[in-house]
């Protein structure tokens, strides 16, 4: 058989994969403190953490992710950072946030050029109250987003990568030790955790959601809930719309008879001509 | 003659009994090499004269004979009584052990023996050791819900359902042994069978539950344990969520088929009961078919050679793609140049490691004659043809449909080929064609409390977004709709207001009585004051109308002062007939406010227009 080609596409495929792409910042001590790190300089108020990582127990992102540049703010030394090996992060100090442009260089095999992601740098408490004295509790404010990196027809290099079992050794290999491997593996109710042998190995989203698992099938399920009430919602507001609307289709029709066609038109001019002139 | 002894002196050699004895030594000296062979009897060793054979022979209770340990009186035994903690009927059985060496009272050193002797205490051994072997199988449980819900059959009760799993607990799934011992029967009918089997309406009751116990086969045990197991493991896993081991077997299990397995024994068996006749014919079908395979190969292979001679000259150019236009030595020349320049870029494209075969062209190639570039054209073409066949059948991965969820691949119809995200995908929705209508989208998606970015962008999501996002569309052009419809009647009726006013003003007018005057007018500013809220024109409009109605009152606060009819009264009559009018004859023709002003302030104008409602 000969290697797959890498530029051949598969047709018709679609390869999904689940990153987060998130931001953590925590507050430092103030100027003087002892525990304040050295060679901060004064104005910096935070320490933050921007990082591009896949979901616990997910295939290695470096199956088609070469390399992840973060262009952080200009005045930062050295502003555009590469990382050539996981972890893909970024840990600097500041006092402002801003947008951090993330490219995302593919391998190779994959054929594609690099894509640009952004990310906001949040710095600040956030969210609804909840969230906000969890931030204040945890004194870290994070901010993560999933994102689905969808491969279209990739090449048959790539396909077969991203459809190979070995994309979990590097947990394996991670956990190499000795009996930190069982603990490792095993999750606190005794099960194996997803990812590692006989667990859950998917791509796909975790199915249950956590304290430490931030994006799940639940939640999932939840969202599209909450988006089919809200169409519910826009439903009702429809029926409603509707029944004004013939309403007020009938009224027109029967002024329309009774003021006779002239009339007519020269309203509709007059509403359309109204229109026109508020715009 | 000269003797040993002269020899002896003759070179020198000691002589006498030294001589001898050297002699012995010598042979005494070849002889100790010789292993003795043990455990052989002296006679039998003789027999295997110079060479021992590679393998001795030993007879083990005499060349290995432990030492015996001789250490004090001979140990005693005794039946010990003990309980198997692996049971859980508690049946003490005895087992022979060592009798425990019991320290003997210090006291009464010589009741001990005595008292051991007849105090037979009945010590049970608590062994766990067999505990090990124990060993409980795995087996699928339900519920009474459950079973109500996905396990019934109509052949199998419960009763005989939970039967077979005992059985099967019991055999640990030693699947001949459960067919052995399966002897089910039903706890109610024992003393029904007895009346049924006499009944001659035997057929029908068979059916009924209280019929004799069918005879179960293998088959007929497993299939339905099987079909269980793969419906309680479906139920407890999602087939989508199984791991590659779990679905596999997920996958025998419920494909199990008992009558494909019946008929494999069956054949199985009949295999090998076969008669040593049976065997021999079959071998000897066997051969025959092979010889007559091969003679029909030969015979089709000798026609296809004759057909080949007889039509030469058309197999001939199908086979080699229209040889036949390459014979002048000028096309010969375009066809070479053709495939020079094809050869050297596909060396571009490759980076010239084509390997060792040759299938590049060079200028030799050109000075060789015509049927040896054929020969070894057709041969390329060959290659290139094998080579690009190979490439078309590279296997791409093919998946389950389990394995494609998990390693997340889809199919879609048509894919534009590249990355793309999730997320862009969501935003893309939310634009629409003009951006005004984005931005009502947006307003309208903000007033239903849906966030401006959406957390998990996956598919399932997106889908349902897309329907959120049609059904806003949709609401906000019915909308629009009837806004605009909206208008348009508010316009009709106002027209209408205003022909009603008309003609009572006209009538007002008409008959002079001083009562009904003021109630004419004061519906006049009453329409006006509403217009500005009810539809909303342009402000200039608006302003307009309000001043107007400013006007109005203040005309109106005038004629209801001023009973009588006088000149001035007249003129702010006509001032409220003529704006009345306005809207619905000079709004359309965009007439400026100022030239409504002047129009309302000259006298003439205002007879004019009462003149034209009198009309």
């Amino acid at each position: 058989m000969p290697a797959p080609a890498a530029n051949k596409r598969v047709k018709n495929k679609r390869v999904s994969r689940n990153i987060i792409i998130g931001s953590e910042a925590w507050a430092l001590p103030p100027v003087g403190h002892p525990d304040r790190p050295k060679g901060v300089p004064d104005d910096h108020t935070k320490r933050w953490t921007v990082y591009v990582r896949q979901p616990d127990g997910d295939p290695s992102l470096t199956t088609w992710l070469n390399k992840v540049q973060f262009k952080i703010f200009n005045t930062y030394e050295n502003p555009l950072r590469t990382c050539d090996n996981p972890p893909f992060q970024v840990t600097e100090t500041g006092w402002g946030g801003f947008t951090i442009d993330i490219r995302l260089h593919f391998q190779p095999i994959s054929g594609e050029k690099a894509q640009y992601r952004q990310h906001f740098l949040q710095l600040e408490k956030y969210g609804d109250e909840k969230l906000q004295a969890e931030q204040e509790k945890t004194g870290c404010v994070r901010s993560e987003f999933l994102e689905v990196v969808q491969f279209n027809e990739p090449t048959e290099a790539l396909y077969e990568a991203l459809t190979a079992d070995d994309q979990w050794s590097y947990l394996a290999l991670g956990a190499k030790g000795g009996k930190k491997t069982s603990s490792m593996s095993t999750g606190p109710n005794g099960r194996p955790k997803r990812g590692f042998p006989n667990g859950e190995r998917s791509a796909q989203l975790p199915e249950k959601g956590g304290d430490d698992i931030p994006f799940s099938q639940e939640q999932e399920a939840e969202l599209i809930n909450q988006l089919k009430a809200k169409m519910a919602e826009v439903d009702k507001a429809l029926a409603g719309e509707n029944k004004k609307r013939e309403e007020t289709e009938a009224k027109l029709k029967s002024l329309r008879e009774e003021l006779g066609h002239e009339a007519a038109q020269q309203a509709a001019q007059q509403a359309s001509g109204d229109r026109s002139r508020r715009r | 003659m000269a003797s040993g002894r002269d020899v002896r002196d003759m070179l020198g050699l000691p002589m006498g009994v030294d001589a001898q004895k050297s002699a012995v030594q010598k042979r005494a000296k070849a002889a100790a090499p010789v292993r003795r062979i043990q455990g052989v009897a002296r006679e039998v060793a003789a027999l295997y004269g110079e060479r021992p054979p590679p393998v001795a022979v030993y007879e083990e209770k005499k060349a290995y004979r432990a030492k015996r340990q001789n250490q004090g009186p001979a140990k005693k035994w005794v039946q010990q009584p003990f309980v198997n903690q692996a049971r859980v009927d508690g049946l003490i059985l005895k087992h022979w052990r060592r009798k425990p060496t019991i320290a003997p009272p210090v006291q009464d050193g010589e009741d001990a023996p005595m008292e051991e002797g007849d105090n037979v205490e009945p010590y049970i051994e608590n062994s766990g050791d067999f505990l090990k072997y124990s060993i409980q199988v795995d087996l699928p449980t339900f519920t009474d819900e459950e079973y109500d819900a996905y396990l019934r059959s109509d052949d199998w009760s419960r009763e005989e359902t939970d039967y077979l799993f005992e059985v099967v607990k019991d055999y640990s799934y030693r699947w001949a042994v459960i067919w052995d011992r399966y002897d089910y029967q039903p706890a109610n009918k024992s003393h029904l069978t007895q009346e049924t089997v006499n009944g001659d309406a035997s057929q029908a009751l068979a059916t009924l539950p209280f019929a004799p116990p069918k005879q179960r086969t293998v088959e007929d045990l497993k299939a339905r344990f099987y079909h269980i197991s793969a419906k309680l493991m479906k139920l407890r896993i999602p087939e989508m969520q199984m791991d590659a081991e779990q679905y596999t077997l997920y996958e025998t299990l419920s494909k199990f088929n008992p009558e494909l397995e019946g008929n494999r024994k069956l054949l199985a068996a009949a295999l090998m009961n076969r008669s040593m006749d049976e065997v021999k014919e079959e071998e000897f079908l066997l051969a025959e078919l092979q010889r007559i395979n091969m003679a029909a190969n030969r015979l089709d292979a000798e026609r296809e050679e004759l057909r080949a001679r007889l039509e030469h000259p058309s197999a001939n150019q199908q086979v080699s793609a229209g040889l036949a236009s390459f014979t002048s030595s000028q096309a010969l020349q375009a066809l070479f140049s053709q495939l020079f320049a094809q050869d050297r870029s596909k060396k571009r494209a490759s980076g010239g490691a084509t390997g060792p075969s040759r299938i590049s062209l060079n200028t030799n190639d050109l000075i060789q004659t015509p049927s040896s570039a054929n020969a070894q054209l057709s041969a390329a073409a060959r290659r290139q043809s094998m080579a690009t066949n190979q490439s078309a059948q590279t296997p791409v991965r093919t998946l389950s449909p389990q394995q494609e969820y998990r390693y997340n691949v889809s199919t879609h119809d048509r894919l534009t080929s590249g990355v793309t995200f999730g997320s862009d995908k969501l935003l893309k929705m939310r634009q629409a064609k003009s951006n005004v209508q984005t931005q009502k989208i947006a307003a309208a998606l903000a007033e239903l409390g849906v966030s401006e970015v959406i957390s998990l962008p996956t598919i399932k999501v997106a889908e349902v977004f897309e329907q959120l996002i049609g059904k806003v569309g949709k609401l906000l052009d019915v909308r629009k709709v009837r806004e605009k419809e909206e208008g348009e009647s508010r316009v009709l009726e106002q027209m209408k207001q205003r022909r009603s006013s008309e003609v009572q003003n006209g009538d007002a007018s008409m008959s002079n009585g001083t009562s009904v005057e003021p109630q004419a007018k004061h519906e006049v500013p009453d329409s006006q004051e509403q217009t500005p809220g009810l539809d909303g024109e342009g402000e200039a409009d608006d302003d307009d109308n309000d001043n107007d109605g400013d006007g109005d009152a203040h005309g109106d606060g005038d004629g209801e002062v001023d009973a009588d009819a006088e000149g001035e009264e007249d003129d702010e009559d006509a001032e409220g007939e003529e704006d009345s009018r306005v809207p619905s004859e000079t709004l359309s023709r965009a007439a400026s406010t100022a030239h409504k002003r002047s129009a309302s302030v000259l006298s003439q104008g205002s007879i004019q227009s009462s003149k034209r409602a009198r009309k």
